[in-house]
């Protein structure tokens, strides 16, 4: 196989610059190593938001792309039809000591270019978040912070891009990088060698390993794991903004802040780990999340019956402290996109642009298509707003849209088979595109049915059906084959 | 002589008796702490030849659900269920079901019938 | 959209459903009206197909699908209408419901009254916040019941199941009898969570009861590898040191039964928060005028009798009410529990007329004392918190209650 350009990485940056990249004539195809984009696991294990871009330390790609991603979203989110809040963020002081960080965080943010940030206390403070932790003293509030489910943003961007003539590759891991004469030539998989005359590294947790599959070894990535926990829809209400507490040199913090859906989500610490694998939650970081959530939403207390579900997800730590996009001397054709942590979902379109920048200097002929659409048709999801809907013709077109499957987020059949058309070949990618099993009984009710489907819409028998590729088999035996099977006298 | 004690919980009333049975060369010798005659019954019947509900699916073609649920007519020896079990795994009936149909006469000659317990309409 | 009136709208079409609705019918209620999501009638009972069914109410032993085939065919009989595959998304404190289907698309339904039996949903691994990883291979206990029962597979062949509530111990037995290795039951309380002739299901089939025990990390990268229990002190927290790790590929949840009330929020109707359920009077009436409720959604039951009993009790009362028959009561004496006594049902009472009072107990206790109000003795034999407790109050026993509003009913630690 030949392409212009080659994607290690099917994330929300690599997925960006794939659908940037489709703008123009250039042959693109994206490699993923994993059953569907955003599997690999930063882009679907995040605290989903877009920030304001007051956090990075000036001079560096993530203050320069941070604010430039945010200002982009709006359009993007729009036309992939991602959903998206423009909510604001609050970093809290909750003692006279942490009010100086406010202030270096303000200046930071300008020297940033982000607009509308200023100081806030008193009566408005608690107005805009009557939970705040009554002790605090002062909020940095940032109007452009938002929030943006991160699985779906690139999901669209995949879907858009494939649209626009990208080719995805699903299931298919790098494994070797082949160089001649100073050049990158192609890249070597487990389905066979990928010739490219640009080869762009998005490859997310394992960047280090693919640029060093090229020869460039001066960055390693470490995995800092992050907790999380999700609240019932319940509680929605309960926290109005994204709500930092004051920043460490580790992290932002451990958070409290509504999700594009309607749930809260509360977290996530920060430890770094050996294992580029290990997403496990443990009791002590349940503990850790919790109290954190605790300092700034006391009433969270008393509502550890409204979690339903907690998850970890590792962020891709450079040893060089900022991200690292660049192409080099040596070999050619090889451009790093690596070490895209926080805030790498809100800087993702921003990356985009710069990596087609740097193609261009490098000098791949880019012409503009005339033919673009920008446009990618959403996955419909008339029953979550049923009240606003006339849903007589809805189901006289397609009487599945009156069959809910997932009776928690009130998804219907025909957004599941939706969700497999355009892709979802597992019990998780219908999961990240419609949401079902996302809910409160977290699949209980939904798993069989929507296994059922899968089967019947993919042509594979049930007892093939995955939760997320591999070997993760949900119900691999038909009734009686235990028995039959002589297991037992 | 082999003696052995064994506790039986009994199940007939919320009471859950825990009856101490001694038994001498397979028979019951000596009953301790059952309250009433019916747990005195209950626990030689659990020594001796102890029976259960046995109940399970079987397979179904052709119907609305691919399986029926199933019932033995009486109690069953305790030891046998696993037979049935596989044994009622080997089969495969074909919608429509009525509730009460026989699905195997005498099961390994058992003199017990298996019912089925609900009605399956065809697909 | 379709717009249509009823006179009693039953929201679900399982055994407290059933009950209710062919009770009003059989009442005079003409126009009765089941709504059921589920493709057929029956609720969880088509997929229960062990015996101990209808000891009290019939006073034979059933499968769960032949007792519930008896009110299936009285709602045929009746000519009760039903509308199934159908899903209530909205309900008002004006008896309004919407409603979606297939075949009728959206639907704004008005009822002279509401019956509440929407049954309960399992908590799951992650309202526990297990450790560990995210695998295939975890499921609750139902969702595993009606896959093995009802859909036809086995979730898998090696079986660890943590809660020795019924469910648990029922499904221990139903995945030995489909030839799955059982490697153990894991309960964090010192005894056993369901009833005590479900015990059985574990003893005959050699399966090891971990008393004491709490699961602690879930392994596995793809599929579940193995469980990690822990021995747990008196406050349920795990000891260091007294762990051990199980193999197994499937984890079985049955570690709790949540009622279902999100429309009975939407309603505006009051909760009891130890139930989980609305707070409902001797009429099974709720908080909202005309909103009874019976069932798994007021309070978890232990056997499907008591289910019926109060499904028929709600579907008499909804139907005096669209009659104009059942006035508000004149006295509204709060219960309250207390003590060993987790909840009482009905919490509110008029104290005109006797009835029988269900409760459930924290903590086992034998010649146990139960008092209601300052008089009231009621002495038990033993008392489980497996089993529902009744608390009988006769005509004798309630001229005895004296006049305050407020009563507490208790027992002693």
């Amino acid at each position: 196989m030949e392409t212009s350009v080659l994607i290690i990485g099917g994330g929300i940056t690599g997925t960006a610059i794939a659908r940037e990249l489709s703008k123009y004539d250039v042959k693109v195809v994206l490699i993923e190593k994993e059953a569907d984009v955003a599997f690999g696991g930063p882009t679907k294990a995040n605290t989903a938001i877009l920030h304001a871009g007051y956090d990075d330390k000036p001079g560096t790609l993530a203050a320069e792309l941070c604010p430039r991603g945010n200002s982009l979203w709006s359009k993007l989110a729009s036309n992939l039809s991602v959903p998206f809040k423009r909510i604001g963020s609050l970093v809290a002081a909750l003692e006279d000591e942490e009010v100086p960080v406010l202030k270096e965080l303000i200046e930071r943010g300008r020297r940033n270019g982000v607009q509308g940030l200023r100081i806030v206390k008193g009566e408005e403070l608690f107005e805009m978040e009557p939970n705040l932790n009554k002790q605090a003293v002062a909020g940095l509030y940032a109007p452009t912070a938002g929030v943006l489910s991160p699985y779906e943003a690139a999901i669209a961007l995949s879907e858009n891009a494939k649209q626009n003539g990208v080719s995805i590759l699903l299931e298919t891991r790098a494994t070797g990088v082949i160089l001649e004469d100073g050049e990158a030539k192609a890249v070597q998989t487990n389905n066979g060698t990928i010739y490219a005359q640009n080869i762009v590294n998005a490859a997310g947790l394992f960047a280090d390993e693919v640029s060093f599959m090229a020869g460039i070894s001066k960055f390693r990535i470490i995995p800092r794991k992050g907790e999380y926990v999700i609240y019932d829809k319940d509680l929605s209400g309960i926290v109005n903004h994204v709500l930092f507490p004051v920043p460490t040199l580790v992290s932002k913090g451990i958070t409290v802040t509504p999700t594009v859906d309607g749930n809260v989500i509360a977290g996530p610490n920060a430890h770094d780990m050996e294992d580029k694998n290990d997403l496990t939650t443990t009791s002590d970081g349940l503990e850790e999340v919790l109290n954190g959530a605790y300092r700034l939403i006391s009433v969270l207390e008393s509502r550890r019956d409204a979690i339903i579900t907690g998850f970890a997800g590792l962020r891709p730590q450079p040893t060089t402290e900022d991200f690292i996009i660049k192409p080099y001397r040596e070999p050619r054709g090889f451009i790093n996109v690596a070490g895209i942590k926080s805030p790498g979902l809100t800087s993702a379109p921003a990356i985009a642009e710069m990596v087609v920048d740097i193609l261009k200097r490098e000098g791949l002929a880019l012409r503009e298509k005339d033919d673009f659409d920008p446009f990618r048709k959403p996955i419909f999801h008339p029953m979550r707003d049923f009240h606003l809907i006339k849903m007589g013709e809805l189901t006289s077109q397609d009487p599945r849209y009156g069959h809910i499957v997932c009776r928690c987020e009130y998804v219907t059949e025909a957004e599941i088979v939706d969700a497999l058309r355009r892709g979802a070949t597992t019990l998780d990618g219908v999961k990240y595109r419609t949401r079902a099993g996302m809910g409160r009984c977290q699949g209980g009710f939904c798993t069989p049915h929507v296994v059922r489907i899968i089967s019947r819409e993919l042509g594979v028998p049930i007892e093939e059906v995955t939760k997320n590729g591999g070997e993760s088999r949900i119900l691999p035996h038909p009734a009686k084959q235990l028995l039959l099977g002589g297991r037992k006298e | 002589m082999r003696t052995e004690t064994r506790e039986i919980v009994c199940i007939l009333c919320p009471v859950g008796c825990k009856i101490n049975v001694e038994i001498k060369d397979g028979e019951v010798t000596r009953i301790e702490n059952a309250e009433c005659k019916r747990g005195i019954d209950y626990s030689v019947q659990e020594v001796k030849s102890p029976v259960r509900d046995f109940f399970t699916t079987v397979r179904v073609k052709g119907g609305r659900i691919p399986l029926l649920s199933v019932r033995s007519t009486k109690p069953v020896p305790k030891d046998m269920l696993m037979a049935y079990a596989s044994e009622l795994a080997r089969i495969v009936v074909s919608a429509p079901v009525r509730l009460g149909d026989t699905i195997v006469e005498n099961i390994l000659k058992s003199g017990i019938d298996i019912v089925a317990t609900k009605d399956i309409e065809k697909a | 959209m379709i717009k249509r009136k009823s006179g009693i709208v039953v929201l679900g079409g399982g055994a407290a459903g059933l009950a209710a609705a062919t009770a009003a019918k059989e009442n005079g209620t003409d126009s009765v009206l089941i709504l059921e999501r589920n493709k057929d009638l029956g609720g969880i009972l088509p997929q229960c197909i062990h015996t101990g069914f209808g000891l009290h109410y019939f006073k034979e032993n059933l499968t769960g699908p032949e007792y519930i085939a008896r009110f299936i065919k009285k709602v045929y009989d009746l000519g009760i209408e039903c509308k199934l595959e159908t899903m209530v998304l909205d309900l008002t404190c004006r008896s309004e419901t919407v409603a979606v289907n297939q075949s009728d698309g959206l639907m704004r339904l008005q009822a002279g009254a509401i019956i509440l039996a929407m049954g309960c949903r399992e908590k799951s691994r992650g309202a526990l916040c297990i450790p560990g990883t995210r695998p295939a291979g975890i499921l609750t206990a139902g969702t595993a019941q009606r896959l093995m029962d009802i859909e036809g597979y086995v979730p898998g062949k090696r079986v660890l199941i943590l809660g020795s509530g019924d469910v648990g111990l029922i499904m221990a037995r139903r995945f030995a009898m489909e030839g799955a290795e059982v490697e153990g039951v894991v309960e964090v309380m010192a005894y056993p969570g369901g009833l005590d002739r479900n015990l059985q299901c574990l003893s005959d089939f050699g399966i090891p009861l971990y008393l004491g025990h709490s699961a602690t990390f879930i392994h596995g990268s793809e599929r579940v590898e193995a469980v990690t229990i822990s021995r747990v002190d008196d406050q349920g927290q795990p000891m260091a040191g007294k762990e051990e790790t199980i193999e197994c590929d499937t984890v079985i949840l049955s570690v709790g039964l949540i009622p279902e009330n999100e429309l009975s929020r939407k309603a505006g109707v009051k909760l009891d928060l130890k139930t989980g359920g609305p707070v409902v009077d001797e009429n099974m009436e709720t908080s909202v005028e005309n909103i009874f409720a019976c069932g798994n959604v007021v309070h978890v039951h232990d056997l499907v009798d008591h289910v019926t009993q109060e499904g028929e009790l709600s579907g008499r009362n909804a139907s005096k009410r669209v009659r104009g028959e059942l006035p508000p009561p004149k006295r509204r004496i709060s219960l309250r529990a207390e003590g060993n006594i987790r909840y009482v049902v009905p919490q509110i009472i008029s104290g005109e007329r006797p009835l029988t009072l269900y409760s459930r107990v924290k903590r086992p206790a034998f010649n146990a004392e139960i008092k209601v109000g300052q008089n009231i003795v009621v002495r038990k034999r033993v008392v489980k918190p497996a089993e529902l407790v009744d608390i009988d109050l006769t005509a004798r026993r309630l001229k005895e209650l004296g006049k305050e509003e407020d009563i507490s009913v208790g027992m002693d630690t």
